[in-house]
């Protein structure tokens, strides 16, 4: 396969890492129950890190996009494992049935790539980082966590 | 007004009024805002961090999103 006429665009993490310097800002966690507000354009991540204050972790307020790369613990083969895990978890109703978030990355993005309009409606809830003990959403953001494994957490859970 | 223009009249209305009502703007679904100036992603962002303090500020935990498995991470282009 010769080069730039035969590659695939990149494809872009929804929950990337801040400190990349393709970084950029996806959106904010300052919506109902701390979902993302989107921007309509993509901010350098590095512009924005400056205005957490201390004590704060950016993955906790940002969601940034950075690229996709072969060597995430959360690549399945080609795959994302997480949107895989995060689609396991049943979505609260009014969430699926919202209108799909308007945000810049949606062409480029992993998810939407892998499994459409899905991935965009579990999208706003989606946090980068994870409490320990938040169990459910611990399980889901551990790369090594099965689908089986997940299932098993709910249905003891219920 | 006789009958003719009466009838006219109407077509003329119902034609106004299919018009009109195609014209107007369906009702919207929700529609998620959008962070569009500097000013609002500043004030979302101290929305945001507000929260979190307001929380319990979590500095330590597990990251749902990229997590690079060694240190040696690079952009690789998906197979073709």
């Amino acid at each position: 396969m010769d080069g730039s006429a035969g590659r695939r665009p990149l494809d872009w993490c929804p929950s990337g890492d801040a400190s990349r310097p393709e970084s950029v800002v996806l959106g904010v966690r300052s919506g109902d129950g701390g979902e993302v507000v989107y921007l309509a354009d993509p901010v350098p991540a590095a512009e924005v890190l400056g205005s957490i204050p201390e004590g704060i972790s950016p993955h906790r307020v940002l969601r940034f996009a950075s690229h996709c790369v072969s060597d995430c613990a959360n690549r399945v083969g080609e795959a994302c494992g997480l949107i895989e895990r995060i689609r396991a978890v049943p979505a609260k109703a009014e969430a699926a049935s919202a209108a799909v978030p308007r945000c810049h990355l949606r062409p480029h993005c992993k998810w939407w790539n892998q499994v459409g309009v899905e991935g965009c409606h579990r999208c706003p809830a989606v946090v980068t980082l994870n409490p320990p003990d938040d169990e459910l959403n611990v399980l889901v953001a551990n790369p090594e966590t099965t689908l089986e494994q997940l299932e098993s957490w709910m249905a003891a859970a219920e | 007004m006789n009958k003719g223009l009466r009838t006219a009249a109407a077509a003329a209305a119902l034609v106004t009024g299919l018009v009109t009502a195609a014209a107007a703007p369906a009702p919207a679904a929700t529609r998620h805002e959008r962070i569009t100036s500097q000013e609002q992603l500043a004030a979302s962002i101290a929305k945001a961090v507000a929260t979190e303090k307001a929380n319990g500020a979590v500095t330590d935990g597990v990251t749902g999103g990229i997590v690079a498995d060694s240190g040696k991470s690079g952009v690789h282009p998906a197979a073709c």
